[in-house]
């Protein structure tokens, strides 16, 4: 007898597009014209002096102190940090199940790929019960779900802890991350992992599905 | 053999030649300081007065010799002249994550001068954000560097450069010598940044850091 299982409609939400540039790094955009930083004149001529410090849309060129011996020179930087957030990655499963009887699988783990600069939270909702043919078929099993972020890609050390449970208690769960949690490359790997439970009342050549989101917030 | 009336008329002729050398002299002391006072402010004085020696300036601000006596400034001759022109700040825009180094990036700024002057880097400071130190999103990397000629045409190092991380870049410095000064006075001052951002430099946030670059006119 042959059982199949699809579990689909895994979806994840974020309030970030996602572009096409992939960026794996830092990339630095400088702007050193005039508009943006403003200009700084100072002049002595003879004993004339004239000075002046005009203000970009970013920064400020101030001259002060101005004499004819010298005059002071403001410096300054302006860094703009652009969001970047990317998540690649599957979050959906199928299983195939052979032979009769009441068995639990071993854990079955899904990685996705986060690259962020920003703080993130990851939250469980709409997990479901075990559904054939539309109708709730909890009594043919179930599915344990694990929710977990590490730092780097493939996966390093542990962010905080799993959040976990099964079908519709997985739901509520969150993780947040924080930017000391991530690596000098800034990725991270969320894993969604799945243990899935049938009893003997799981029917052949019948497929069951569940179905749940993940959201990311970007903080 | 000449006569004794051929020595009796050079005699003549040297006695009236001295005559005219003094007759100059004594007018020239009466008039010269009276000329002096007609000079106008705008030109400048080379050795001694020479009123067909104009410098209009800013077209001609030669750095000539005469004017620099050692490294002194000429105390009421006129003709001190400096200029500088040109942008100090710099502003960056990051995407993307992890911990990186920019390139160089170089503010190419016009000085004109024709005395010797001297540059200090002061009040250089860590990165901020919203107010509160924020040293651990990076830091930046500053260089300073004289050459001779303008940004649009930049020449030969005149001094080394001088560089340091943040605060560490405070007190480097260096003097351009007037013997240092090209010809035509024209210096150009390369002030360069490097960034280096690390993984926690968080995006949608604005980092700042300041200085200042000090000039002392010698």
């Amino acid at each position: 007898m042959k059982k199949l299982l699809g579990i689909a409609g895994m979806a994840v939400l974020a309030s970030a597009a996602f572009g096409q540039a992939n960026l794996t790094t830092r990339v630095f955009t400088y702007d050193g014209t005039q508009a943006t930083n403003g200009l700084s004149t100072f002049e002595v001529n003879n004993s004339t002096v004239y000075s002046a410090g005009t203000a970009g849309t970013s920064t400020s060129n101030s001259v002060t102190g101005a004499s004819t011996t010298g005059a002071s020179f403001a410096a300054n930087t302006t860094i703009n940090v652009l969001t970047y957030v990317y998540l690649n990655g599957n979050l959906g499963g199928t299983f195939t199940i052979n032979g009769p009887g009441s068995n639990t699988d071993i854990e079955r783990d899904n990685d996705c790929e986060v690259r962020s600069n920003r703080p993130l939270t990851f939250s469980t909702s709409a997990f479901t019960v075990l559904q054939t043919g539309g109708a709730a078929a909890s009594t043919a099993g179930s599915v344990l779900y694990g929710m977990a972020v590490f730092t780097e890609y493939p996966a390093g050390s542990q962010v905080g802890s799993t959040q976990s449970g099964t079908d519709t208690g997985v739901n509520g769960k969150s993780i947040a991350t924080t930017m000391s949690s991530l690596a000098a490359d800034g990725k991270m790997t969320l894993r969604l992992s799945r243990t899935l439970t049938l009893t003997q009342l799981a029917e052949g050549a019948t497929t069951y599905t569940a179905s749940g989101t993940i959201a990311l917030a970007i903080n | 053999m000449p006569g004794p009336y051929f020595f009796e008329s050079k005699l003549r002729s040297l006695k009236s030649s001295k005559m005219s050398v003094m007759a100059s002299v004594a007018i020239f002391s009466i008039l010269g300081p009276l000329a002096l006072l007609l000079v106008p402010a705008q030109q400048r004085s080379i050795f001694t007065f020479n009123s067909s020696q104009a410098s209009a300036w800013p077209v001609q601000h030669y750095a000539q010799a005469p004017i620099i006596i050692g490294s002194k400034r000429p105390q009421g001759m006129g003709g001190e002249q400096v200029s500088v022109i040109g942008n100090f700040g710099g502003t960056f825009s990051i995407s993307g994550i992890g911990s990186t180094s920019s390139s160089r990036s170089d503010e190419l700024i016009n000085i004109t001068t024709n005395l010797p002057l001297t540059f200090l880097a002061a009040n250089f400071t860590i990165l901020y954000v919203g107010g509160a130190q924020a040293n651990t999103a990076g830091s930046i990397t500053y260089e300073m560097q004289l050459y001779a000629g303008t940004a649009a045409s930049v020449g030969a190092p005149l001094t080394g450069a001088v560089g340091g991380t943040d605060n560490m870049f405070n007190n480097s410095g260096f003097s351009l010598s007037a013997g240092a000064i090209p010809a035509n006075g024209q210096v150009v001052l390369r002030l360069s940044r490097t960034l280096n951002l690390t993984q926690y430099a968080e995006g949608a946030n604005t980092y700042t850091a300041s200085g200042i670059i000090n000039l002392t006119i010698n």
